[in-house]
């Protein structure tokens, strides 16, 4: 190899490298979030304002009326976790801790809803999407 | 084939035949900024970022140092891995162009090699953002916007005042969320109020957005491809200007702008101005718009 091949090799390596690290990582997003329901709006992906159905709509409440209404601000990061990435694991492990935190109360289960809406009526409801195992 | 510049540091000698040494301490001390407005007001990336500015001012060439730039990047990983699910896009972008720079600064083509990272990484940035709005049929319905800006606080002063919904019907919306978010009423549904006008403004923000966000890809990608497009800097800039005006994230206009700035060819001496007066607008605007909100 020559010095100038390898010039030429060295600097379109410095030069997308990045860019092609990048790509590998937004693909990787990409394709959680079609095929687990990750955020489009989370993990290098680029997709920001291009979908109602993300993290920042996701909310979780209990399933029983007797819990607290409020997950514990304590549990944030869990609570961001299955928002963000709405498996089966994630909320249980959510409902994991909550029962951790709440060990006199019935922990009962969790639930994690979207919102929905249908912009012909403007009409806005919550409809469940995942909820947590029998504890 | 190196040469002393006027601090005493080294540079290629290629390097200052295309541009002055002064060009890329501006992108490096922008980039020094940017390192700080897209800390996501986290201590420690705040910590990284005055950490290598003072090292820099104390040791002039260390911010010409490659291994300065890696430390940054590394250190920014370790922290935006750790809180990667609530971590914004453009704060790993500006964890990419740090290594960008660590890359750009070990080459002995400095300027090109970042000029050809900041154009892909800007280039990809939009092409993905188009591509996830072009496949999602909540956005491409109109609804995404219609939902924002109805409920979004952040898009307040555009509904009220460009989309004509009375601050009245807002504030309900947003009380009547509050209440579906709380889950006390079970099957609790509500009609959001809006406006003919609010709906036409949902449709035209949705499609001039990806528009011109598809624009900017194109025309940044036929740039990294190596034709000719002068008009990529001002539909950049015009992007920022309609979009941050609207909606101040410091932070990714911020990102937009250093690279911006950093791809611009040598002669693109206007394009560099706009880029860095927008840069420096954007952290005045957004004091101003909250106040204003």
């Amino acid at each position: 190899m020559s010095d100038s091949d390898e010039s030429n090799l060295g600097r379109v390596c410095r030069q997308m490298a990045v860019p092609v690290l990048l790509v590998v990582i937004a693909l990787f997003q990409h394709h959680r979030a079609r095929t687990i329901g990750q955020s489009s709006w989370i993990g290098c992906g680029f997709g920001m304002f291009a979908t109602l159905d993300n993290h920042i709509s996701r909310f979780v409440l209990p399933r029983l009326a007797a819990d607290t209404r409020q997950v514990s601000p304590i549990l944030e990061s869990s609570l961001n976790r299955v928002k963000v990435i709405p498996t089966q694991k994630n909320l249980d492990r959510l409902r994991d801790e909550v029962v951790g935190l709440n060990r006199d109360a019935s922990p009962g289960r969790l639930a994690l809803y979207k919102i929905a809406f249908d912009p012909e009526e403007n009409i806005l409801s919550a409809s469940m999407i995942l909820e947590s195992s029998e504890p | 084939m190196t040469e002393n510049s006027p601090d005493g540091t080294s540079l290629p000698r290629v390097e200052k035949e295309l541009a002055p040494p002064e060009l890329l301490n501006v992108i490096l001390w922008l980039s020094c900024l940017l390192m700080l407005v897209a800390s996501d007001k986290s201590v420690y990336l705040a910590t990284i970022a005055i950490l290598a500015a003072l090292l820099s001012w104390l040791f002039p060439s260390l911010i010409r140092d490659p291994r300065l730039w890696l430390a940054a990047g590394i250190l920014q990983v370790v922290r935006n891995v750790m809180v990667w699910t609530r971590l914004d896009d453009h704060i790993a972008v500006a964890n990419y162009w740090s290594f960008a720079l660590a890359l750009s600064l070990a080459s002995p083509r400095i300027l090109s090699v970042a000029r050809g990272n900041a154009r892909w990484i800007l280039a990809l940035v939009f092409l993905f953002a188009t591509g996830w709005k072009a496949t999602s049929a909540e956005y491409v319905t109109g609804a995404f916007f219609e939902y924002t800006l109805l409920l979004d606080d952040r898009f307040l002063s555009l509904a009220r005042w460009v989309g004509g919904v009375p601050t009245e019907s807002l504030a309900e919306n947003y009380r009547q969320m509050a209440l579906l978010r709380d889950g006390a009423l079970p099957g609790f549904e509500f009609v959001a109020r809006s406006t003919d006008q609010a709906h036409r403004l949902a449709q035209f923000l949705t499609w001039w957005t990806v528009i011109i966000e598809g624009a900017v890809a194109a025309t940044f990608l036929v740039a990294c491809l190596g034709w000719i497009t002068p008009v990529r800097n001002w539909l950049m800039v015009l992007f920022a200007a309609t979009t941050y005006v609207l909606v101040p994230v410091t932070g990714f206009c911020a990102v937009l702008m250093v690279l911006g700035f950093a791809q611009c060819q040598p002669n693109e001496r206007r394009s560099r101005w706009a880029y860095g007066g927008v840069f420096f607008a954007a952290l005045l605007w957004t004091p101003i718009w909250h106040l204003l909100h």
